[in-house]
């Protein structure tokens, strides 16, 4: 890959890794770390990589990254995550777009990642299998578990509006 | 029974509990469409099984309300294969027709349709320009550790040919110095002054001829034979030497100096009678054969105090020029003139040495190491030696 390539891969791909994994550990500076160091990766290893892709490499990395991060916060927690529950009175939502956040974070992280591939980025299962480490039908079984589980949290919303 | 304007709604209750068999379900379904007004209360009433979660609906055979090919075990996958765009194109079409058929199927539909995520474009990476790469390459160590080992050993180079340059430059400055004290120095022999004469030999044998004592003629790689040094007048040679226009008046003892015919090499400015030694910074100049001893005097550099210092001879505190009387064993100050090209201590940087300067000041940046150049004087002001000093190695 050439550095008009690589640099080709920065313009297009940054935005999604950084959507991509903000949306899953939720810290806005940790996620520009995850996808710095992601990028470091790449150039490093620059002449090694095909432009076609670069994309997939980009993803991989920054998941095994992502997890490696989540790993090392696991016994760390923000307060105001643990607590929300008592620190909120008010549990009614404005819009259906804050119904369904909220379903996707209660989601674990290799659903949100598997779900976010499949309608962010339009991965296949066997892609989306190679970027996390899964085979298809694990990937497949994830996918459908989070949709049940979100559309159960949706819908017991709804019933209550 | 009948279905009429009295019964309808106890039909309808249980048509939403899904009690109603097939046959009354179809024959309400015929009685609100004959009735209107009717019927938008019907679906009012069944809108309202929103509130009722869809796994609470019964699927089974008997059941108008019945999919085909789904249930309530598989209605969900189903569904979710229809999103996940999982199904043939005949399975989508007999689910996306059951779904229009049945509300309670299009609710969950709907449902699931929500949990597909939409990117939200607001959540961008601010600092791309921090990933750009410019067009450079990681360079190996290797390559980098190889170019500084070229600029050192340029750098080298460079000062050697400096130094030699340097005194090449001096050497063609200074003959026409030369020249103007040659010419001074042949009028001071005309006007009869204290000085010795100097002879010649044709041939370096008729030198040796005189009793092989400190012959100095060395030939050199091809280079002319060097000056001699002094050989004592007796009678047995006098005769061989041109009249010595001195008086001995002064009682000095005379020391001629025989000398070869030819000028000590392109350095040397030897003439006729005349004996001028000139020293400069180049290369051998003169050659002492004392105690049987060959000593090359090299214009300051480190051979000439290395043999020197072999000879157990002093050199370092006296300049050349005392060194020379001594060995030519002339005491008289105005026996010998002796040039010494001086020098000033604050000599010009030619081009070639700011052009070194230029190239190890580079290398100093690139390494981070700190090579300075030393210029040693001597008592004379002539440059003694010039060294590579390295600190911060």
């Amino acid at each position: 890959m050439t550095v008009t390539e690589y640099n080709t891969c920065v313009k297009n791909y940054a935005d999604s890794v950084f959507r991509f994994i903000y949306k899953n550990i939720k810290d806005e500076e940790k996620a520009k770390d995850i996808v710095q160091d992601t990028f470091v990766k790449m150039w490093v290893k620059v002449d090694d990589i095909i432009a076609e892709k670069a994309k997939s490499y980009l993803f991989t990395a920054a998941y095994n990254t992502m997890i490696d991060a989540i790993r090392k916060d696991k016994y760390k927690a923000n307060y105001e995550d643990h607590y929300d529950d008592y620190l909120t009175t008010n549990n009614s939502f404005n819009d259906l777009k804050e119904i369904i956040n909220l379903a996707f974070s209660k989601l674990n992280e290799t659903q949100r990642s598997v779900v976010m591939l499949r309608d962010y980025e339009g991965y296949s299962y066997d892609e989306i299998g190679e970027i996390t480490g899964l085979n298809e039908s694990q990937v497949k079984v994830y996918i459908y578990r989070a949709r049940l589980s979100m559309k159960k949290f949706i819908g017991s919303y709804e019933n209550v509006v | 029974m009948e279905i009429n304007i009295n019964n309808y709604e106890v039909y309808i209750i249980d048509f939403i509990d899904g009690k109603l068999n097939e046959i009354d379900a179809a024959n309400l379904l015929n009685f609100l469409d004959r009735n209107p007004d009717l019927k938008e209360e019907f679906e009012i009433l069944n809108n309202s099984s929103k509130f009722i979660p869809v796994e609470h609906f019964s699927f089974d055979s008997t059941s108008l309300l019945q999919p085909k090919n789904i249930n309530l075990n598989n209605y969900s996958e189903k569904l979710i294969a229809l999103i996940e765009n999982d199904l043939s194109q005949s399975e989508k079409d007999v689910l996306l027709s059951e779904i229009k058929r049945y509300p309670e199927l299009k609710n969950a539909y709907e449902l699931f349709l929500k949990t597909k995520l939409i990117p939200d474009s607001k959540i961008i990476f601010k600092n791309k320009e921090s990933l750009i790469k410019t067009p450079f390459r990681i360079i190996p160590l290797f390559t980098k550790l190889s170019a500084i080992a070229a600029l050192f050993i340029a750098v080298i180079i460079m000062f050697y040919f400096v130094n030699n340059f340097n005194s090449k430059n001096l050497l063609a400055n200074n003959e026409s110095i030369v020249k103007a004290k040659q010419d001074s120095i042949s009028k001071v022999l005309k006007s009869k002054n204290n000085i010795p004469i100097l002879l010649q030999r044709e041939t370096e044998k008729e030198m040796l001829a005189f009793g092989g004592v400190n012959a100095a003629l060395v030939k050199k790689n091809g280079k002319k034979p060097m000056v001699s040094p002094a050989i004592p007048l007796n009678k047995n040679n006098k005769n061989l030497f041109k009249e010595n226009p001195l008086n001995n008046n002064n009682n000095q003892s005379v020391t001629p100096i025989p000398l070869p015919k030819k000028v000590i090499s392109e350095n040397g400015l030897i003439n006729n009678n005349i004996a001028q030694i000139e020293l400069t910074k180049v290369e051998e100049k003169l050659v002492l054969k004392e105690n049987n001893i060959v000593t090359y005097l090299p214009n300051n550099n480190e051979i000439a105090f290395q043999n020197i210092e072999t000879a157990n001879i002093e050199y370092k505190d006296r300049s050349l020029t005392n060194y020379v009387k001594q060995q030519l064993q002339i005491t008289a100050q105005s026996e010998v003139i002796a040039v010494n090209k001086p020098t000033n201590s604050t000599e010009n940087i030619t081009l070639a040495e700011s052009i070194g300067l230029n190239v190890l000041s580079i290398y100093n940046m690139v390494s981070n190491h700190d090579l300075k150049v030393k210029k040693t004087y001597n008592n004379d002001g002539e440059i003694e030696k010039v060294s590579l000093v390295v600190t911060g190695w």
